[in-house]
Parts: structure tokens; sequence; C-alpha cells
């Protein structure tokens, strides 16, 4: 489900994506004062970073903003090479960002472009006052290949329609102009930056601090002049004098001054241009979207709730009949059609004297809360009257439940309409684990398949810059008794396209090659197996859940796994541990297996903090054999946009990793109901690896305990459950 | 070359997404339904899908509403009667397209347009349509915004009559509204992404 990119997954499918869906835009401030900067987001610089042109500005971007750029720097001449970057940044908090860039150099690679990589981040130190100007402290070219590191602190004021900003830079940004390191006063180490080794080679990728705020440093500044509300005008003195692209590409380097203008459009999308170092002509396209909100329908349009059946107030009720198991059978068909129509399945639905139960599962609902208030309503409107405590239990994917909600049915009737309805009612329901082994679970075997088409991408392949696979997909999912799961899918590949042949694996020999075998995977055969397991999931305590596994998890491994993971009901925190043997599988994708095996595992923290943030660690050991850590951060939105990164640092040598010396990237998760408005949980995910390498490499297994009970979990359910009468 | 290679990426990205297949069950036919309202907001941004064709009976009363800023126009039919509030819907029994909640003549809630009006404090403007002497007053309207979260524009009002008419004329920090409730018709501002409702009551 929702499977568009996979594997090393490529930037510009989201950027692309963002490009065709740009008119969804951030909301703009419609009713702000043109003549002023009030409001007005900052311009992105040619890095994908808030600045003028080259250089940065103090300005951060809104909270949760999500901005997409694409450059073009066109160098006259005959000898010089053009360039192309495109960069994502992400507004993590209101005062710390972080980007990812990539920059691709048509002609310095050997038989392909040479695709650069890089990280940077920076912090806003203070906010703009009234005599105070802005400041921010930030790092490029974090863990990339060093040839764009660079540290600065920069400041930037309002005045009315004009914006200056002054600033000091290290690296890249003090290339020209430079004077003595003033940090020099405090350590005589600040005097010299160390060499770099930029030959792109094995070395890179590490996160070098040794060379951060050292060396030279140079003054960088502008002016940004709002000349209407819809233009902006750029004059930049940048002390990035390009001299990597002067030596390697030719770059005509006249003079320090750059010049451009922005377009903005009110919906998000900036188009600017530029005159850059006095020869290259840049054009850029800029667009942004709020992960608040990302559309200007943040209710959605077309889900309404079904108006909330109330009993009259003397009905049967009164003359004291209860409920017989026949009576409901016959009820239970058109039940499910009304689930059905709400974006819910009918799990299993029973009742004993007043009380009616229904098991259910969210199909299309971003918010369970929300999804349990229509599964609520429903069962209002099909409830003879006598019933009146409605126990509801929100089920999975995989079957797993989490989360009983009781609720008396009167307390619905009277808070639906009462306007802090949602948390009057969050007070009078009972939420409770649903653990009790002795009462039998009403459960329907659910069997269900699926035929698709999917795509593949591949994009930072350092050994092939782009190929992508399109095929068709199936797929069999069968639960017969409660926590059983049984589930397969295949891909036959239609159609592929690579710009380059295979070349050799920069990965050193000493290591497995446990991930960098993709390609063989993708080219032995065109039918594989991509799954075929059975899992069995427990509740051995009210806060305690097990799963066990055995199969072909995923298209390179398949063995046996087993989780356990403790999350008590109300708490943020939850604790796993898994263990796991596999074999590596055949390229060809089917039953057989290779000769390698291990055994991995991993213990975890998963912590969930306020603001939207998931926090999870896990220490253990990865499929290469090699010990380590992973730390994965991620903002959760209400609207179910999910934005993170990840790093893996383990005991395997960085030269044996590869280029790149340690696993990390981002990660995303749009649901296009966040994007058009209309409720689906479908939705656009995939991580980003700049390398793909060895180390740190994890095994994927299909429903992981934390990830199939996430949204459920009491505490959950708790923070949205504001949305339950929506 | 760059061009042709973000082109292809373009191409494979949209061709994953306008695709579907077939499933069993929902969640993958899900993909199927957001494919117009994909192509839908593309191609006009800002503006809400078609509204759905109720068949009214002329038995019964109904509501005939426009969004003329939004192009857009449904007819509804009373569903619920709650304290005095009416909820008028449009669309299917068990899937809704859209419902108001109107009170004496007055919107005070509306779902399934997008940017709904969740909630209205028009108690002064229902005292004042009621007799009671005092010319100004103030309306709370909250919206969804940011996060989940709701947000509350206050307005300050004054009110006049016509014959006809009942004239609520409010200003807000941003903007400024004139509402106008008659006996079978009215407008009044929903929010700023909808602008005004015209609403038309018609008797069996």
């Amino acid at each position: 489900m929702g499977r568009y990119t996979s594997g090393t997954t490529g930037l510009a499918a989201a950027v692309l994506t963002a490009l065709t869906l740009a008119p969804f835009g951030a909301r703009s401030a419609q009713a702000q004062d043109a003549s002023t900067w009030t409001g007005m987001r900052p311009t992105l610089n040619l890095f994908g970073n808030a600045g003028l042109i080259d250089t940065p500005t103090a300005h951060p971007m809104r909270d949760a903003d999500l901005s997409l750029t694409l450059a073009y720097i066109a160098s006259p001449g005959e000898d010089a090479q053009d360039m192309a970057r495109g960069a994502v940044n992400f507004q993590i908090g209101p005062r710390l960002s972080g980007t990812f860039r990539y920059i691709v150099l048509e002609e310095l690679g050997t038989t392909s472009p040479y695709m650069d990589r890089g990280f940077d981040v920076r912090y806003l130190l203070a906010e703009e006052g009234s005599r105070r100007p802005a400041l921010s402290l930030g790092l490029n070219d974090l863990a990339g290949t060093g040839y764009y590191s660079s540290e600065y602190l920069v400041a930037s004021k309002t005045f009315g329609r004009l914006r200056a900003t002054l600033g000091i830079g290290w690296g890249r940004l003090a290339e020209i102009g430079g004077f003595d390191n003033p940090l020099s006063a405090l350590n005589d180490a600040f005097g010299d930056r160390p060499e770099q080794d930029l030959s792109g080679g094995l070395s890179s990728g590490e996160l070098d601090s040794s060379q951060w705020f050292r060396g030279d440093a140079a003054l960088f500044g502008g002016v940004q002049y709002l000349a209407t509300d819809h233009l902006i005008l750029t004059l930049e003195h940048s002390s990035n004098s390009y001299e990597f692209e002067q030596a390697s590409l030719d770059f005509d380097y006249k003079t320090p001054i750059n010049v451009g203008a922005t377009w903005r459009f009110d919906n998000g999308l900036d188009l600017s241009a530029a005159l850059l170092h006095g020869s290259a002509l840049t054009v850029q396209m800029n667009y942004v979207l709020n992960a608040k909100t990302p559309t200007l329908f943040p209710t959605g349009h077309g889900d309404v709730p079904p108006a909330l059946t109330v009993r009259p107030r003397f009905s049967a009720a009164d003359l004291g009949w209860s409920l017989q198991a026949g009576d409901l059978a016959q009820g239970s068909v058109s039940l499910d059609a009304a689930l059905q129509a709400q974006g819910l399945e009918l799990v299993g639905f029973g009742a004993q004297g007043r009380t009616a139960r229904l098991r259910y599962r969210n199909i299309s609902h971003i918010n369970q809360a929300r999804a349990l208030g229509r599964a609520a309503r429903i069962l209002a409107r099909h409830a003879p009257h006598d019933i009146d405590t409605f126990v509801l239990e929100p089920v999975t994917d995989y079957g797993v439940t989490a989360t009983r909600v009781t609720l008396a049915r009167a307390d619905l009737e009277d808070l639906e309409q009462a306007p802090d309805g949602a948390w009057q009612s969050f007070a009078r329901a009972d939420l409770d684990t649903g653990f009790d082994p002795s009462v039998p679970v009403p459960f329907t075997p659910d069997f269900s398949w699926h035929i698709s088409p999917y795509v593949m991408s591949a994009l930072f392949d350092p050994r092939a810059d782009l190929r992508y696979d399109a095929g068709i997909e199936t797929g069999l999912s069968y639960q017969p008794a409660p926590g059983w799961v049984i589930a397969g899918s295949t891909q036959l590949r239609i159609y592929d396209w690579r710009d380059h042949d295979v070349s050799p694996s920069t990965a050193s020999q000493n290591v497995p090659r446990v991930r960098t075998g993709a390609r063989e995977y993708l080219a032995a055969s065109r039918f594989g197996l991509q799954d075929l397991y059975v899992s069995k999931y427990m509740r051995p305590g009210p806060d305690l859940y097990a799963r066990a596994s055995l199969g072909y998890f995923e298209h390179m491994y398949g063995g046996v796994s087993g989780e356990v993971l403790w999350a008590p009901q109300t708490s943020k925190l939850a604790l796993g541990a898994e263990l796991n043997w596999v074999k590596q599988r055949a390229f060809e994708r089917d039953l057989r297996f290779q000769d390698y095996d291990v055994v991995t595992g991993h213990v975890s923290a998963y912590l969930r903090s306020k603001g939207g943030m998931h926090y999870q660690l896990d220490a253990g050991r990865y499929l290469a054999g090699d010990w380590g850590t992973t730390l994965k951060v991620e903002r959760e939105f209400a609207n179910g946009i999910r934005l993170g990164a990840f790093a893996t640092v383990t005991d395997m040598d960085t030269d044996d990793f590869g280029e790149g010396s340690f696993d990390k990237g981002i990660s995303f998760d749009i649901p296009l109901s966040a994007l058009t408005g209309k409720r689906g949980r479908q939705s656009i995910r995939g991580n980003f690896r700049p390398i793909l390498g060895d180390g740190g490499a994890r095994l994927t297994v299909p429903g992981r305990l934390y990830d199939a009970l996430r949204d459920t979990r009491q505490g959950r359910l708790q923070t949205q459950w504001g949305e339950v009468f929506r | 070359m760059i061009g042709i290679r973000l082109g292809r990426i373009a191409a494979h990205v949209l061709v994953g997404l306008a695709l579907s297949g077939c499933a069993s069950d929902m969640s993958h036919q899900n993909l199927y339904d957001q494919i117009p309202g994909l192509w839908h907001a593309i191609t006009r941004p800002g503006q809400l899908p078609a509204a759905p064709q109720t068949q009214v009976s002329s038995q019964i009363k109904s509501l005939h509403m426009t969004l003329p800023d939004q192009n857009w126009s449904a007819t509804f039919i009373p569903v619920t009667r709650r304290d005095g509030a009416v909820t008028w819907q449009t669309g299917s029994t068990d899937a809704p397209r859209a419902t108001l909640t109107i009170r004496n003549g007055v919107v005070i809630a509306t779902r399934g347009l997008g940017d709904d009006l969740m909630a209205s404090d028009t108690a002064d403007l229902t005292r004042a349509k009621s007799g009671a002497k005092s010319a100004t007053g103030q309306r709370t309207n909250r919206y969804l915004r940011g996060n989940g979260d709701l947000q509350s524009t206050i307005f300050i009002c004054d009110y006049s009559r016509t014959t006809e008419q009942f004239i609520e004329r409010c200003t807000g920090a941003r903007t400024s509204i004139t509402n106008t409730y008659g006996t079978s018709q009215s407008r009044q501002w929903l929010g700023p992404t909808l602008g005004y409702v015209e609403l038309t009551f018609t008797d069996p």
C-alpha cells in the first residue's frame, strides 16, 4: 500500500510530485500588509536554504514549512559546465531547520554526472526585535563530500520594505575577502582549516567536525527590497568565489556581486532568476508547503459524519427488554454497509444485555479518534434502543488491538453538539487496554487481495544515477483467526530504465554485501516473490505485545523473527526487543536461499514527545554482523504528514562501508488526503539515503509491533480526541 | 540532459499515482478515489469539487444553498433537530457530503465544505433578532487551523432592521462583513475561504 518508491529512493520523485501539486501550496498571508515584510516568508537561495542568492539570511521559515528548491545554473562559454541543484528544507521547529541537498555536476563524473549530496543545519539564535536583528548560526554540507563545507553566523534586519543582511562565514563562505579568524583569539587552532580530502572517496560522508569554524573568515551580505507584494529584488556581496567550480568546471567568476529577482505567487511557489558572479544566469523554482496546513481546505470536503440518531425519550428500553444474539445477526448486514460508507470495515460485532461491542478496522481515516466517532454514530443508528453502552475496539491492519473504548450512549447524544463536547466525552469515556483473555473475541476471518501497478526508483545509487522499474504487483492477506496473518506479494517487472550500466561497487570486500546487492536482485529475474510469511500476534499481558513470524520477509531476506513490545497505555515511552535469524535470498527472488545467514536483533526505545515529535533509538546487531545504534527523529502532524531523519553508527569501519561512511537519510510519509482534502489513507512515502551501504542495515519485517500499534494506543487516541465528533 | 531526466522522473511519479488496480477491499480502492481529487486540485485549486446532485421531493422543506465565490451550490434537506438547531444535509444518509447547522436562520456550523465553520457563538445576534433593544453585539466564529487547533475570529457587530430583513454588520481584525437575514432567504459569511453563502428555504 502506498509503495511508490522503495530502496534508495529519489529525491526528485518527491520534488517533482510537489511540482505537480504546487497549486496546493501553503496558505498565503491573504490579508497581509503588502508594504512590509511582516508575515512574508524569506526567499531561498541557490543551496535551498533561507537566503539571498549564494549566501544565507537569518530569518527562519515558518514552523513546519517544507521547502523544495530546484535551480539551474547556466554558464556561458564553450567550456563552462552547467550545474543543477535540488534541495529539500524542513523547518523542524521554530528555530531548527535542516536541508538535504543534491547538486548535479554534469561533466565531473567519469561515465555519469557526478551527484554531490549533503546536509545542512541552521539554528535561529534570536528572533528579530524592534532594535535587534534576527541572528542565525548554520553549518553547511555536513556528512557530505565536503565540496560545499561552510559555517556561518548571520544577522538580518528589516526596515519597512527593505531587509538587510550581514554575516560572517568560514570555509566556502570565506573564499574571498578573508581575514584572520576572529575565533583564533579563543584558541590558536582556529586559525587553520585542516585540509579536506576532496577525492570524494572513502573518507567522504563522515561528520568532520574538526574543520568547523576554522580557517579564515570573511564577511558577506546583501539587501532585499520588496518592490511589490509579489516582487522581491536582491543584491548580494558573496564571499563564495566558486573556487572549486572555477578549477573543475571552467566557471567564469567575474565579481562577488550577485543580483536577482524573485516573483512570489500566492500558493507557495516562487520563481527566481539571478546573475551569478557576473557571468552565469540562474533560474530557480521554490515551492513551500506547510506541513501543518498544506491545503486551503483543512477540514476536508465530502467527508461528513452521519447524523447521530437520538433515541426518543420513552422507548422500548423502558419495557426492560434485553437483547438476544439473534436480533443482532439480522442487523449486522446493514451495519457492515454503513461502516463501509464511512471508510470502516466490520471485524466483529457482539452484544450482551445492554452493551453492544464493535470491533472495526479503520481503512480511510488518518485520525483514529474521528474513525471511532464515526463507528459510534453508526452503532447509534443500528443498535436497538435498549442498548445503552457501546464498546468500541479499533483493530489495526495486522489484527492487533491496543485500546478499548467504552462509551455511554446517553453521553454521545448529550455531547455531540455541545461546544466542548469532544473533551467532555473523553472525560466520561472509559479507555482501557481491552485485555480480557476470558471474553471471547468477536472476529470475522478476513481475506483480501489486490493487483496494482507499481513504480520503484533509485536515484542516489553512486554507480548509476537514475534507474526505475515499473510493473504489476499482486498481494494477498488472510487473517483466519484473531492474531494470525498469512500474507504474500509478488512483483512482475514490465518496464525498466537505466541511465548507465552497472559499474563495480565501491563497497569493501571485507563485509558481506547485505544491501549493495540491490541491483542484482532487480536484474536477475523479471518476476519475484517479494514476501510470503505467517505471523502470530499475542498479548501476554495488558501492556505487553508479542509477535512471531516465519517466512520471506522482504525481497532480500527470509527466516524467523520474534519481537516483544512493552507499551503501557498512557505512557509516552515504549520499549521493545526483536531477534531474527535470516538467510539471504537468491537473486532470482524465488524460494531459494544463498549461503549467507545472520542473527540480527535490536532493543528499541520509542518516545512520543510534545509537538508531535517521535524519537526511536535502536541498538543491536545489523545484517552485516556489525553492532551499533540507530537514532530516528520524526515530526508527525495532525493531518498524518510525517517527516523525519535517521542516522546509524556502527562498529563497521567507515572504509568498509564505502562512500558515505555511515548510514543516514530522511524519511517522509505524506498522505494524499492531506493534499487533496479527500478522505483516504494512501500516502506518498519513502526514505532517501544519499548512499546505500552495507553497514547499519536493518532487516525489513512487515508488521512490526510499534508501527502497527502506534496510532491506536490510548495516549495517541487521547491526543486526537478533539476530532471524535468531526 | 537534466531536463530530460527530470521529465522522466515526473512522468514516472505521475504514472505511479495515476494507475490503480483491482482490490478486494477498500484500502487499495482508496487510491482510485483520490485520483479525481488530485486532478481537480491540480487543475482547479482553491475550488471545491462539484456538489452532489440530490433529488429532493417537493413534499418536504428544503434548502437551496449557493457559494458564489466558489461557484458551488447544492440542495439540503433537514435531518435532525436538537436544542432548536436544525442540521441540513446533502448527499446520502450513510455518506453525507456536507451539512449546515442552522438555528433561528443563522448558520452556526458547517461540515464537509473544506474550510468549515466549526462553531459560531451568536447569542447576541439571536437576542437582537428576537427583538431585544441593544443594537450592538459580538460574534465569534471558530475555524480549524494549524495542527488541529481551533482558532477564534471575533467580530464586533451592529444590528439594524428593515421591513423585510434583519441586517448584521460586523467588523473584525482583518475583515468586514455584512449578513442579511430575510424570511426565506439570507446571505451569510462563512469564512475567508468559502466567502458568503446564499440560502433559500423552500416550504413544501
